[in-house]
Protein backbone atom coordinates (compact mmCIF):
# COMPACT_ATOMS: atom_id res chain seq x y z
CA UNK A 1 0.00 0.00 0.00
CA UNK A 2 2.62 2.14 1.07
CA UNK A 3 4.87 1.85 -2.22
CA UNK A 4 1.06 2.74 -3.85
CA UNK A 5 0.74 5.93 -2.23
CA UNK A 6 4.24 7.22 -2.95
CA UNK A 7 3.23 6.28 -6.59
CA UNK A 8 0.50 8.16 -6.75
CA UNK A 9 1.85 11.28 -4.99
CA UNK A 10 4.79 11.29 -7.72
CA UNK A 11 2.10 11.23 -10.41
CA UNK A 12 0.21 14.49 -9.19
CA UNK A 13 3.34 16.48 -9.06
CA UNK A 14 4.07 16.85 -12.80
CA UNK A 15 0.23 17.48 -13.18
CA UNK A 16 -0.22 20.55 -11.06
CA UNK A 17 3.18 21.57 -12.95
CA UNK A 18 1.58 21.56 -15.69
CA UNK A 19 -1.37 23.22 -14.94
CA UNK A 20 0.41 26.25 -13.63
CA UNK A 21 2.00 25.93 -16.95
CA UNK A 22 -1.13 25.83 -18.98
CA UNK A 23 -2.32 28.89 -16.84
CA UNK A 24 0.66 31.09 -17.19
CA UNK A 25 0.40 30.07 -20.89
CA UNK A 26 -3.01 30.80 -21.46
CA UNK A 27 -3.04 34.70 -20.19
CA UNK A 28 -0.06 34.99 -21.89
CA UNK A 29 -3.01 35.41 -25.16
CA UNK A 30 -4.53 38.04 -23.62
CA UNK A 31 -4.35 40.72 -26.16
CA UNK A 32 -2.97 43.81 -25.30
CA UNK A 33 -0.87 45.11 -22.62
CA UNK A 34 -0.56 42.89 -20.22
CA UNK A 35 0.22 45.20 -17.51
CA UNK A 36 -2.45 47.21 -18.23
CA UNK A 37 -4.73 44.11 -17.92
CA UNK A 38 -3.66 43.11 -14.83
CA UNK A 39 -3.36 46.25 -13.08
CA UNK A 40 -6.55 47.22 -13.71
CA UNK A 41 -8.92 50.17 -15.20
CA UNK A 42 -8.55 52.83 -12.24
CA UNK A 43 -4.66 52.28 -11.91
CA UNK A 44 -2.20 54.69 -11.68
CA UNK A 45 1.19 55.30 -14.43
CA UNK A 46 2.92 53.94 -11.07
CA UNK A 47 1.42 51.36 -10.67
CA UNK A 48 1.00 49.70 -14.32
CA UNK A 49 5.41 50.02 -13.73
CA UNK A 50 5.24 48.44 -10.61
CA UNK A 51 3.13 45.36 -11.95
CA UNK A 52 5.49 45.60 -15.08
CA UNK A 53 8.27 45.39 -13.19
CA UNK A 54 6.71 42.65 -10.55
CA UNK A 55 6.04 40.21 -13.43
CA UNK A 56 9.31 41.04 -15.74
CA UNK A 57 6.59 41.46 -18.36
CA UNK A 58 9.09 43.66 -20.31
CA UNK A 59 11.29 40.53 -20.43
CA UNK A 60 11.43 37.47 -22.88
CA UNK A 61 8.39 34.79 -21.84
CA UNK A 62 10.93 32.42 -20.62
CA UNK A 63 12.32 34.77 -18.30
CA UNK A 64 8.51 35.92 -16.96
CA UNK A 65 7.40 32.16 -16.74
CA UNK A 66 10.73 31.48 -13.70
CA UNK A 67 9.48 34.95 -11.99
CA UNK A 68 6.32 33.87 -12.04
CA UNK A 69 7.30 30.36 -10.63
CA UNK A 70 9.27 32.02 -8.41
CA UNK A 71 6.67 33.88 -6.59
CA UNK A 72 4.14 31.03 -6.54
CA UNK A 73 6.51 29.17 -4.56
CA UNK A 74 6.59 32.11 -2.01
CA UNK A 75 2.63 32.02 -1.97
CA UNK A 76 2.67 35.02 -3.64
CA UNK A 77 -0.08 35.64 -6.29
CA UNK A 78 -0.53 39.59 -7.06
CA UNK A 79 -2.66 41.71 -5.76
CA UNK A 80 -6.62 42.09 -6.90
CA UNK A 81 -7.20 45.18 -9.21
CA UNK A 82 -10.31 45.88 -7.10
CA UNK A 83 -9.50 45.79 -4.17
CA UNK A 84 -5.52 46.11 -3.98
CA UNK A 85 -5.54 43.10 -1.15
CA UNK A 86 -3.11 40.25 -1.86
CA UNK A 87 -4.72 37.65 -4.11
CA UNK A 88 -3.77 34.66 -0.92
CA UNK A 89 -5.61 36.84 1.67
CA UNK A 90 -8.82 36.91 -0.87
CA UNK A 91 -8.68 33.48 -1.64
CA UNK A 92 -8.55 31.86 2.20
CA UNK A 93 -11.10 34.25 3.35
CA UNK A 94 -13.52 32.76 1.03
CA UNK A 95 -12.25 28.57 0.40
CA UNK A 96 -13.32 27.03 3.02
CA UNK A 97 -16.67 28.62 2.83
CA UNK A 98 -16.90 26.71 -0.85
CA UNK A 99 -15.34 23.76 0.48
CA UNK A 100 -17.56 23.07 3.46
CA UNK A 101 -20.71 23.50 1.39
CA UNK A 102 -19.46 21.15 -1.20
CA UNK A 103 -18.63 18.60 1.64
CA UNK A 104 -21.97 18.64 2.60
CA UNK A 105 -23.37 18.17 -1.01
CA UNK A 106 -20.95 15.29 -1.58
CA UNK A 107 -22.66 13.62 1.80
CA UNK A 108 -26.45 14.61 0.72
CA UNK A 109 -25.89 13.43 -2.61
CA UNK A 110 -24.06 10.07 -1.43
CA UNK A 111 -26.57 8.96 0.60
CA UNK A 112 -29.65 9.69 -1.18
CA UNK A 113 -27.80 8.68 -4.20
CA UNK A 114 -26.79 5.31 -3.34
CA UNK A 115 -30.52 4.53 -1.51
CA UNK A 116 -31.84 5.70 -4.45
CA UNK A 117 -29.80 3.70 -7.22
CA UNK A 118 -30.07 0.76 -5.18
CA UNK A 119 -34.03 0.58 -4.67
CA UNK A 120 -34.02 0.83 -8.87
CA UNK A 121 -31.96 -1.84 -8.88
CA UNK A 122 -33.70 -3.82 -6.71
CA UNK A 123 -37.07 -3.53 -8.15
CA UNK A 124 -35.65 -3.64 -11.75
CA UNK A 125 -38.75 -2.97 -14.16
CA UNK A 126 -40.91 -2.11 -11.61
CA UNK A 127 -43.24 1.16 -10.89
CA UNK A 128 -40.43 2.16 -8.23
CA UNK A 129 -37.61 2.09 -10.54
CA UNK A 130 -39.38 3.82 -13.30
CA UNK A 131 -40.26 6.93 -11.06
CA UNK A 132 -36.24 6.89 -10.23
CA UNK A 133 -35.09 6.87 -13.63
CA UNK A 134 -37.58 9.49 -14.66
CA UNK A 135 -36.62 11.41 -11.38
CA UNK A 136 -32.94 11.15 -12.16
CA UNK A 137 -33.30 12.66 -15.64
CA UNK A 138 -34.79 15.30 -14.68
CA UNK A 139 -32.10 15.60 -11.90
CA UNK A 140 -30.08 15.97 -14.41
CA UNK A 141 -32.06 18.36 -17.15
CA UNK A 142 -32.73 20.80 -14.46
CA UNK A 143 -30.70 24.06 -14.75
CA UNK A 144 -29.11 24.75 -11.35
CA UNK A 145 -30.11 28.19 -11.17
CA UNK A 146 -33.60 28.11 -12.47
CA UNK A 147 -33.92 25.16 -9.30
CA UNK A 148 -32.39 27.86 -6.96
CA UNK A 149 -34.58 30.56 -8.17
CA UNK A 150 -37.76 28.70 -7.87
CA UNK A 151 -36.48 27.48 -4.55
CA UNK A 152 -36.00 31.24 -3.41
CA UNK A 153 -39.64 32.28 -4.40
CA UNK A 154 -41.48 28.96 -2.53
CA UNK A 155 -39.56 29.00 0.43
CA UNK A 156 -38.21 32.39 1.44
CA UNK A 157 -40.90 34.79 -0.88
CA UNK A 158 -44.30 32.54 -0.53
CA UNK A 159 -43.41 30.42 2.55
CA UNK A 160 -40.78 32.96 4.52
CA UNK A 161 -39.24 29.91 5.85
CA UNK A 162 -35.79 29.93 4.26
CA UNK A 163 -33.30 33.09 3.86
CA UNK A 164 -32.48 34.14 0.33
CA UNK A 165 -28.74 34.63 0.68
CA UNK A 166 -25.40 34.68 2.72
CA UNK A 167 -23.80 31.42 4.59
CA UNK A 168 -24.70 33.07 8.33
CA UNK A 169 -26.88 30.09 9.57
CA UNK A 170 -27.17 26.15 9.10
CA UNK A 171 -30.68 27.43 7.83
CA UNK A 172 -28.64 29.50 4.88
CA UNK A 173 -26.94 25.98 4.19
CA UNK A 174 -30.29 23.76 2.76
CA UNK A 175 -31.50 25.33 -0.47
CA UNK A 176 -27.53 25.96 -1.94
CA UNK A 177 -27.53 22.21 -0.79
CA UNK A 178 -29.97 21.24 -2.26
CA UNK A 179 -29.49 23.19 -5.65
CA UNK A 180 -25.99 21.68 -5.79
CA UNK A 181 -27.04 18.26 -4.73
CA UNK A 182 -30.04 17.32 -7.09
CA UNK A 183 -27.71 16.73 -10.42
CA UNK A 184 -25.09 14.84 -8.21
CA UNK A 185 -28.15 12.33 -6.63
CA UNK A 186 -29.42 11.69 -10.20
CA UNK A 187 -26.22 11.22 -11.55
CA UNK A 188 -24.80 9.05 -8.35
CA UNK A 189 -28.27 6.56 -8.19
CA UNK A 190 -27.55 6.07 -11.94
CA UNK A 191 -24.25 5.01 -11.58
CA UNK A 192 -25.35 2.41 -8.74
CA UNK A 193 -28.16 1.05 -10.57
CA UNK A 194 -26.38 0.08 -13.17
CA UNK A 195 -23.16 -0.89 -11.35
CA UNK A 196 -25.70 -3.32 -9.07
CA UNK A 197 -27.16 -4.75 -12.60
CA UNK A 198 -23.67 -5.62 -13.39
CA UNK A 199 -23.03 -7.70 -10.20
CA UNK A 200 -26.28 -8.84 -9.77
CA UNK A 201 -25.59 -10.82 -13.42
CA UNK A 202 -22.23 -12.34 -10.88
CA UNK A 203 -21.80 -16.03 -10.82
CA UNK A 204 -20.79 -15.88 -7.13
CA UNK A 205 -23.53 -13.78 -6.53
CA UNK A 206 -25.92 -16.79 -7.66
CA UNK A 207 -23.71 -19.29 -6.00
CA UNK A 208 -24.79 -17.38 -2.69
CA UNK A 209 -28.21 -17.48 -3.53
CA UNK A 210 -27.66 -21.28 -4.39
CA UNK A 211 -26.64 -22.12 -1.01
CA UNK A 212 -29.74 -21.03 0.66
CA UNK A 213 -28.11 -17.45 1.66
CA UNK A 214 -30.86 -15.04 3.09
CA UNK A 215 -31.37 -12.22 -0.05
CA UNK A 216 -30.67 -9.77 2.59
CA UNK A 217 -27.32 -10.65 2.78
CA UNK A 218 -26.26 -11.58 -0.48
CA UNK A 219 -26.94 -8.24 -1.17
CA UNK A 220 -25.44 -6.47 1.89
CA UNK A 221 -22.20 -8.38 1.80
CA UNK A 222 -21.79 -9.94 -1.96
CA UNK A 223 -23.47 -7.46 -3.80
CA UNK A 224 -23.21 -4.02 -2.09
CA UNK A 225 -19.67 -4.21 -1.41
CA UNK A 226 -18.42 -4.88 -5.02
CA UNK A 227 -21.27 -2.72 -6.50
CA UNK A 228 -20.20 0.58 -4.39
CA UNK A 229 -16.63 0.28 -5.91
CA UNK A 230 -17.28 2.36 -9.20
CA UNK A 231 -19.59 4.81 -7.12
CA UNK A 232 -16.71 5.44 -5.45
CA UNK A 233 -14.89 6.92 -8.07
CA UNK A 234 -18.56 8.43 -9.14
CA UNK A 235 -18.66 9.89 -5.61
CA UNK A 236 -15.23 11.53 -5.77
CA UNK A 237 -15.46 13.26 -9.37
CA UNK A 238 -19.13 14.40 -7.85
CA UNK A 239 -17.17 16.47 -5.18
CA UNK A 240 -14.80 17.96 -7.70
CA UNK A 241 -17.66 18.46 -9.71
CA UNK A 242 -19.49 20.63 -7.01
CA UNK A 243 -16.15 22.53 -6.08
CA UNK A 244 -17.09 23.78 -9.66
CA UNK A 245 -20.83 23.71 -9.26
CA UNK A 246 -20.32 25.98 -6.98
CA UNK A 247 -19.54 28.78 -9.49
CA UNK A 248 -23.55 29.20 -10.04
CA UNK A 249 -24.56 28.37 -7.20
CA UNK A 250 -22.31 30.38 -4.67
CA UNK A 251 -23.75 33.56 -7.40
CA UNK A 252 -27.33 32.95 -7.14
CA UNK A 253 -27.46 32.65 -3.24
CA UNK A 254 -24.64 35.59 -2.75
CA UNK A 255 -22.53 32.68 -1.32
CA UNK A 256 -19.00 34.36 0.17
CA UNK A 257 -17.15 31.46 -1.22
CA UNK A 258 -14.16 30.43 -4.18
CA UNK A 259 -16.99 30.28 -7.18
CA UNK A 260 -18.61 33.91 -6.71
CA UNK A 261 -14.96 35.26 -6.68
CA UNK A 262 -14.27 33.77 -9.47
CA UNK A 263 -17.51 35.13 -11.51
CA UNK A 264 -17.06 38.47 -9.98
CA UNK A 265 -13.45 38.65 -10.94
CA UNK A 266 -14.03 37.51 -14.49
CA UNK A 267 -16.90 40.21 -14.99
CA UNK A 268 -14.77 42.93 -13.53
CA UNK A 269 -11.68 41.60 -15.44
CA UNK A 270 -9.61 41.25 -12.42
CA UNK A 271 -7.26 38.50 -13.77
CA UNK A 272 -4.74 38.39 -10.80
CA UNK A 273 -7.87 36.83 -8.31
CA UNK A 274 -8.82 34.63 -11.73
CA UNK A 275 -5.12 33.09 -12.04
CA UNK A 276 -5.29 32.94 -8.17
CA UNK A 277 -8.89 30.89 -7.86
CA UNK A 278 -7.86 28.87 -10.90
CA UNK A 279 -5.09 27.71 -9.24
CA UNK A 280 -6.49 26.81 -6.38
CA UNK A 281 -9.35 25.35 -8.10
CA UNK A 282 -6.70 23.22 -10.02
CA UNK A 283 -4.63 21.97 -7.00
CA UNK A 284 -7.74 20.83 -4.99
CA UNK A 285 -9.16 18.61 -8.35
CA UNK A 286 -5.78 17.15 -8.34
CA UNK A 287 -5.70 16.03 -4.78
CA UNK A 288 -9.22 14.81 -4.45
CA UNK A 289 -8.55 12.67 -7.63
CA UNK A 290 -5.60 11.54 -5.69
CA UNK A 291 -8.17 10.92 -2.71
CA UNK A 292 -10.43 8.87 -5.03
CA UNK A 293 -7.53 6.86 -5.67
CA UNK A 294 -5.78 5.99 -2.89
CA UNK A 295 -9.23 5.26 -1.42
CA UNK A 296 -9.68 3.34 -4.55
CA UNK A 297 -6.64 1.20 -3.75
CA UNK A 298 -7.88 0.77 0.09
CA UNK A 299 -11.16 -1.25 -1.17
CA UNK A 300 -10.16 -2.83 -4.01
CA UNK A 301 -6.32 -4.20 -3.47
CA UNK A 302 -6.74 -5.71 -7.26
CA UNK A 303 -5.95 -1.59 -8.07
CA UNK A 304 -2.99 -1.45 -6.03
CA UNK A 305 -1.08 -4.32 -8.32
CA UNK A 306 -1.74 -2.71 -11.38
CA UNK B 1 -22.60 3.85 -45.10
CA UNK B 2 -22.10 1.28 -42.26
CA UNK B 3 -23.28 3.57 -39.87
CA UNK B 4 -26.29 4.82 -41.77
CA UNK B 5 -27.81 1.28 -41.85
CA UNK B 6 -26.85 0.55 -38.44
CA UNK B 7 -28.97 3.87 -37.55
CA UNK B 8 -31.76 2.69 -40.08
CA UNK B 9 -31.49 -1.30 -38.79
CA UNK B 10 -31.85 0.09 -35.21
CA UNK B 11 -34.53 2.67 -36.32
CA UNK B 12 -37.34 0.17 -35.44
CA UNK B 13 -35.76 -1.34 -32.53
CA UNK B 14 -35.57 2.33 -30.75
CA UNK B 15 -39.01 3.61 -31.41
CA UNK B 16 -40.78 0.66 -30.45
CA UNK B 17 -38.41 -0.33 -27.42
CA UNK B 18 -37.55 3.17 -26.10
CA UNK B 19 -40.22 4.85 -25.07
CA UNK B 20 -38.83 7.62 -23.19
CA UNK B 21 -36.21 8.05 -25.83
CA UNK B 22 -39.00 8.38 -28.27
CA UNK B 23 -40.33 11.06 -26.08
CA UNK B 24 -37.24 12.75 -26.19
CA UNK B 25 -36.88 12.72 -29.75
CA UNK B 26 -40.22 14.50 -30.07
CA UNK B 27 -39.66 17.00 -27.73
CA UNK B 28 -35.83 17.46 -29.74
CA UNK B 29 -37.93 17.83 -32.87
CA UNK B 30 -40.28 20.22 -31.85
CA UNK B 31 -37.87 22.11 -30.12
CA UNK B 32 -36.28 22.48 -33.77
CA UNK B 33 -39.55 23.39 -35.51
CA UNK B 34 -40.03 25.92 -32.74
CA UNK B 35 -36.45 27.67 -33.53
CA UNK B 36 -36.80 27.51 -37.21
CA UNK B 37 -40.33 28.53 -37.65
CA UNK B 38 -39.76 31.23 -34.52
CA UNK B 39 -41.41 34.09 -36.65
CA UNK B 40 -44.16 32.65 -37.96
CA UNK B 41 -45.03 31.21 -34.22
CA UNK B 42 -45.93 34.98 -32.97
CA UNK B 43 -47.51 38.00 -33.05
CA UNK B 44 -44.87 40.25 -31.20
CA UNK B 45 -41.31 41.18 -31.95
CA UNK B 46 -38.79 39.81 -29.00
CA UNK B 47 -37.70 43.15 -28.48
CA UNK B 48 -40.69 45.18 -28.99
CA UNK B 49 -40.84 47.41 -25.59
CA UNK B 50 -44.69 48.13 -23.83
CA UNK B 51 -43.92 50.10 -20.74
CA UNK B 52 -47.83 50.73 -20.07
CA UNK B 53 -48.09 46.85 -20.03
CA UNK B 54 -44.98 45.96 -18.19
CA UNK B 55 -44.78 42.93 -15.84
CA UNK B 56 -48.23 41.75 -16.46
CA UNK B 57 -49.38 37.80 -15.31
CA UNK B 58 -49.99 35.29 -18.36
CA UNK B 59 -53.29 36.50 -19.91
CA UNK B 60 -55.04 35.57 -23.08
CA UNK B 61 -52.98 38.49 -25.18
CA UNK B 62 -49.72 37.58 -23.60
CA UNK B 63 -50.00 33.77 -22.68
CA UNK B 64 -46.80 33.66 -20.61
CA UNK B 65 -47.04 37.36 -19.57
CA UNK B 66 -44.58 40.27 -19.88
CA UNK B 67 -41.68 41.26 -18.46
CA UNK B 68 -40.23 44.80 -16.59
CA UNK B 69 -40.12 46.24 -19.88
CA UNK B 70 -43.01 44.74 -21.54
CA UNK B 71 -41.72 42.49 -23.61
CA UNK B 72 -44.32 39.20 -24.41
CA UNK B 73 -42.40 36.54 -22.38
CA UNK B 74 -43.99 33.91 -25.09
CA UNK B 75 -42.06 35.26 -27.84
CA UNK B 76 -38.96 35.84 -26.57
CA UNK B 77 -39.18 32.15 -25.19
CA UNK B 78 -39.86 31.01 -28.88
CA UNK B 79 -37.06 33.24 -30.06
CA UNK B 80 -34.60 32.13 -27.26
CA UNK B 81 -34.47 28.54 -28.60
CA UNK B 82 -32.73 30.05 -31.49
CA UNK B 83 -30.15 31.00 -30.01
CA UNK B 84 -29.75 28.15 -27.87
CA UNK B 85 -30.20 25.55 -30.07
CA UNK B 86 -27.92 27.12 -32.87
CA UNK B 87 -24.98 27.88 -30.22
CA UNK B 88 -25.21 23.76 -28.98
CA UNK B 89 -25.10 22.68 -32.44
CA UNK B 90 -22.27 25.49 -33.32
CA UNK B 91 -20.07 24.47 -30.57
CA UNK B 92 -20.43 20.77 -30.38
CA UNK B 93 -19.83 20.35 -34.04
CA UNK B 94 -16.83 22.45 -33.79
CA UNK B 95 -15.59 20.75 -30.44
CA UNK B 96 -16.20 17.55 -32.59
CA UNK B 97 -14.11 18.30 -35.53
CA UNK B 98 -11.71 19.45 -33.48
CA UNK B 99 -11.63 17.10 -30.75
CA UNK B 100 -11.90 13.84 -33.24
CA UNK B 101 -8.80 15.06 -35.33
CA UNK B 102 -6.63 15.39 -32.33
CA UNK B 103 -8.09 12.07 -30.68
CA UNK B 104 -7.23 10.52 -34.16
CA UNK B 105 -3.73 11.81 -33.69
CA UNK B 106 -3.07 10.97 -30.53
CA UNK B 107 -4.08 7.00 -31.52
CA UNK B 108 -2.88 6.82 -34.74
CA UNK B 109 0.95 8.85 -34.34
CA UNK B 110 2.53 7.35 -30.95
CA UNK B 111 4.81 10.25 -31.13
CA UNK B 112 1.47 12.91 -30.37
CA UNK B 113 -0.22 10.75 -28.02
CA UNK B 114 2.01 11.93 -24.83
CA UNK B 115 1.30 15.49 -25.27
CA UNK B 116 -2.00 15.42 -25.98
CA UNK B 117 -3.54 12.68 -24.22
CA UNK B 118 -1.64 14.13 -21.18
CA UNK B 119 -3.30 17.78 -22.07
CA UNK B 120 -6.78 16.16 -22.32
CA UNK B 121 -6.88 14.71 -19.20
CA UNK B 122 -5.67 17.49 -17.52
CA UNK B 123 -8.61 19.76 -19.11
CA UNK B 124 -11.13 16.53 -18.63
CA UNK B 125 -10.26 16.92 -14.92
CA UNK B 126 -11.81 20.57 -14.72
CA UNK B 127 -15.23 21.04 -14.83
CA UNK B 128 -16.56 22.26 -18.08
CA UNK B 129 -17.49 25.82 -16.51
CA UNK B 130 -14.55 27.03 -14.96
CA UNK B 131 -12.42 25.71 -18.55
CA UNK B 132 -14.93 28.14 -19.91
CA UNK B 133 -14.76 30.77 -17.84
CA UNK B 134 -10.89 30.52 -18.05
CA UNK B 135 -11.03 31.12 -21.56
CA UNK B 136 -13.91 33.71 -21.03
CA UNK B 137 -11.71 35.60 -18.59
CA UNK B 138 -8.56 35.93 -20.93
CA UNK B 139 -10.70 36.94 -24.22
CA UNK B 140 -13.13 38.73 -22.38
CA UNK B 141 -16.90 38.43 -22.66
CA UNK B 142 -19.11 38.43 -25.91
CA UNK B 143 -21.17 36.11 -27.64
CA UNK B 144 -17.78 34.76 -30.32
CA UNK B 145 -16.29 33.99 -27.13
CA UNK B 146 -18.37 32.44 -24.99
CA UNK B 147 -18.86 30.05 -28.10
CA UNK B 148 -15.28 29.42 -28.15
CA UNK B 149 -15.28 28.40 -24.32
CA UNK B 150 -18.23 26.16 -24.93
CA UNK B 151 -16.23 24.42 -27.82
CA UNK B 152 -13.52 24.14 -25.97
CA UNK B 153 -14.63 22.64 -22.75
CA UNK B 154 -16.19 19.83 -25.54
CA UNK B 155 -12.85 19.56 -27.13
CA UNK B 156 -11.17 16.85 -24.39
CA UNK B 157 -14.19 14.98 -24.73
CA UNK B 158 -14.29 13.99 -27.77
CA UNK B 159 -10.54 13.21 -27.87
CA UNK B 160 -10.46 11.14 -25.48
CA UNK B 161 -13.36 8.84 -26.78
CA UNK B 162 -11.79 8.96 -30.14
CA UNK B 163 -8.54 8.14 -29.33
CA UNK B 164 -9.55 5.13 -27.14
CA UNK B 165 -11.73 3.98 -30.56
CA UNK B 166 -8.79 4.24 -32.58
CA UNK B 167 -6.93 2.17 -30.23
CA UNK B 168 -9.22 -0.57 -30.83
CA UNK B 169 -10.02 -0.14 -34.51
CA UNK B 170 -6.24 0.15 -35.16
CA UNK B 171 -5.64 -3.45 -34.11
CA UNK B 172 -8.23 -4.86 -36.05
CA UNK B 173 -7.50 -6.93 -39.66
CA UNK B 174 -8.53 -4.81 -42.16
CA UNK B 175 -5.96 -1.84 -40.66
CA UNK B 176 -3.38 -4.00 -39.98
CA UNK B 177 -3.27 -5.62 -43.85
CA UNK B 178 -3.59 -1.58 -45.37
CA UNK B 179 -0.22 -0.83 -43.44
CA UNK B 180 1.09 -3.80 -44.69
CA UNK B 181 0.38 -2.81 -48.21
CA UNK B 182 1.46 0.63 -47.61
CA UNK B 183 -2.02 2.70 -47.97
CA UNK B 184 -0.74 6.28 -46.55
CA UNK B 185 -1.77 7.17 -43.20
CA UNK B 186 -4.65 9.72 -44.51
CA UNK B 187 -5.93 7.34 -46.54
CA UNK B 188 -6.14 4.72 -43.50
CA UNK B 189 -7.75 7.44 -41.51
CA UNK B 190 -10.40 8.44 -43.76
CA UNK B 191 -11.37 4.72 -44.91
CA UNK B 192 -10.92 2.44 -42.59
CA UNK B 193 -10.97 4.27 -39.10
CA UNK B 194 -13.19 7.48 -39.32
CA UNK B 195 -16.22 5.01 -40.61
CA UNK B 196 -15.81 3.02 -37.82
CA UNK B 197 -15.87 5.09 -35.18
CA UNK B 198 -18.50 7.76 -36.55
CA UNK B 199 -21.59 5.56 -34.74
CA UNK B 200 -19.52 6.50 -31.42
CA UNK B 201 -18.72 10.32 -32.48
CA UNK B 202 -22.84 10.88 -33.25
CA UNK B 203 -23.49 9.29 -29.88
CA UNK B 204 -21.25 11.67 -28.06
CA UNK B 205 -22.15 14.61 -30.13
CA UNK B 206 -26.09 13.92 -28.97
CA UNK B 207 -24.96 13.60 -25.14
CA UNK B 208 -23.03 16.42 -24.79
CA UNK B 209 -25.25 19.07 -26.93
CA UNK B 210 -27.47 19.56 -23.68
CA UNK B 211 -24.90 20.16 -21.84
CA UNK B 212 -23.27 22.59 -24.35
CA UNK B 213 -27.03 24.32 -24.22
CA UNK B 214 -26.80 23.96 -19.93
CA UNK B 215 -23.56 25.76 -20.18
CA UNK B 216 -24.25 28.45 -22.43
CA UNK B 217 -27.49 29.37 -19.94
CA UNK B 218 -25.28 29.44 -17.14
CA UNK B 219 -22.90 31.46 -18.99
CA UNK B 220 -25.71 33.73 -19.85
CA UNK B 221 -26.95 33.69 -17.01
CA UNK B 222 -24.05 34.86 -14.62
CA UNK B 223 -24.12 37.57 -17.33
CA UNK B 224 -20.75 36.19 -19.16
CA UNK B 225 -22.32 35.25 -22.47
CA UNK B 226 -25.54 36.46 -24.30
CA UNK B 227 -26.28 40.21 -23.31
CA UNK B 228 -29.41 41.48 -23.04
CA UNK B 229 -31.74 42.72 -24.89
CA UNK B 230 -31.08 39.57 -26.85
CA UNK B 231 -33.50 37.15 -25.91
CA UNK B 232 -31.93 33.97 -24.38
CA UNK B 233 -33.11 31.89 -21.60
CA UNK B 234 -30.32 32.35 -19.28
CA UNK B 235 -30.45 35.94 -19.57
CA UNK B 236 -34.37 36.11 -19.73
CA UNK B 237 -33.43 34.60 -16.02
CA UNK B 238 -30.81 36.48 -15.04
CA UNK B 239 -33.56 39.14 -15.88
CA UNK B 240 -36.30 37.95 -13.75
CA UNK B 241 -34.38 37.96 -10.75
CA UNK B 242 -34.56 41.56 -10.00
CA UNK B 243 -38.33 40.65 -10.50
CA UNK B 244 -39.32 37.75 -9.03
CA UNK B 245 -41.25 39.02 -5.95
CA UNK B 246 -43.55 40.52 -8.34
CA UNK B 247 -43.25 39.02 -11.53
CA UNK B 248 -42.50 35.37 -11.03
CA UNK B 249 -43.94 34.22 -14.35
CA UNK B 250 -40.67 36.29 -15.59
CA UNK B 251 -38.88 33.41 -14.47
CA UNK B 252 -40.97 29.99 -14.79
CA UNK B 253 -41.16 29.99 -18.23
CA UNK B 254 -37.63 30.63 -20.00
CA UNK B 255 -36.33 27.82 -17.03
CA UNK B 256 -39.28 25.36 -18.32
CA UNK B 257 -38.13 26.00 -21.76
CA UNK B 258 -34.57 25.16 -21.11
CA UNK B 259 -35.15 22.20 -18.77
CA UNK B 260 -37.40 20.42 -21.56
CA UNK B 261 -35.11 21.01 -24.29
CA UNK B 262 -32.19 19.42 -22.18
CA UNK B 263 -34.49 16.98 -20.80
CA UNK B 264 -35.31 16.03 -24.39
CA UNK B 265 -31.63 15.35 -25.75
CA UNK B 266 -30.71 13.65 -22.39
CA UNK B 267 -33.39 11.48 -23.06
CA UNK B 268 -32.49 11.07 -26.57
CA UNK B 269 -29.33 10.66 -26.29
CA UNK B 270 -29.66 7.81 -23.74
CA UNK B 271 -31.89 6.09 -26.00
CA UNK B 272 -29.76 6.49 -28.92
CA UNK B 273 -26.54 4.89 -27.14
CA UNK B 274 -28.54 2.05 -26.36
CA UNK B 275 -29.99 1.37 -30.10
CA UNK B 276 -26.06 1.85 -31.12
CA UNK B 277 -24.79 0.06 -28.56
CA UNK B 278 -25.42 -4.18 -28.84
CA UNK B 279 -24.17 -4.61 -26.03
CA UNK B 280 -26.75 -2.62 -24.31
CA UNK B 281 -29.67 -3.97 -25.98
CA UNK B 282 -30.61 -6.53 -23.05
CA UNK B 283 -30.25 -4.01 -20.08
Amino acid sequence: MLSYIIRRLLVCIPTVFLVITLVFFAFQLIPGDAALIFAGEQASQEQIAQIRSDLGLDKPVFEQYSIYLQRLLKGDMGKSAITGRPVFLEIKSRFFNTVRLAVVATVVSSIFGIVFGTISALKREKPADYVISVLSIFGISIPSFWLALLLMYFFSVKLKLLPTTGNASLKHYIMPTIVLSVYSIAFIARMTRSSLFEILGEDYVRTAREKGMKERIVIAKHVLRNALIPVITVVGLQFGYLLGGAVVTETVFAWPGLGRLLVTSVEQRDLMVVQGVLLVFATSFVLVNLLIDLLYGLVDPRIRFN
Amino acid sequence: MDTLNHIKNNFHFFFKNNKLGTIGGIIVILFILIAVFAPYLVTYSPNQIDLTSALKSPSKGHIFGTDNNGRDIYTRVVFGSRISLSIAFISVTLGAIIGVTLGLLAGWFKRSEMIIMRLVDVLLSFPGIIVALTIISILGTDVKNMIIAVTFSQIPQFARLTHGQVLSVKEREFVTSSVTVGADDLWIMQKCILPNILSSIIVQMSILIPSAIMMAASLSFLGLGVRPPTAEWGSMLQDSVKWFRMAPHMMIFPGLALMLVVFGFNTLGDGLRVALDPRMKNR
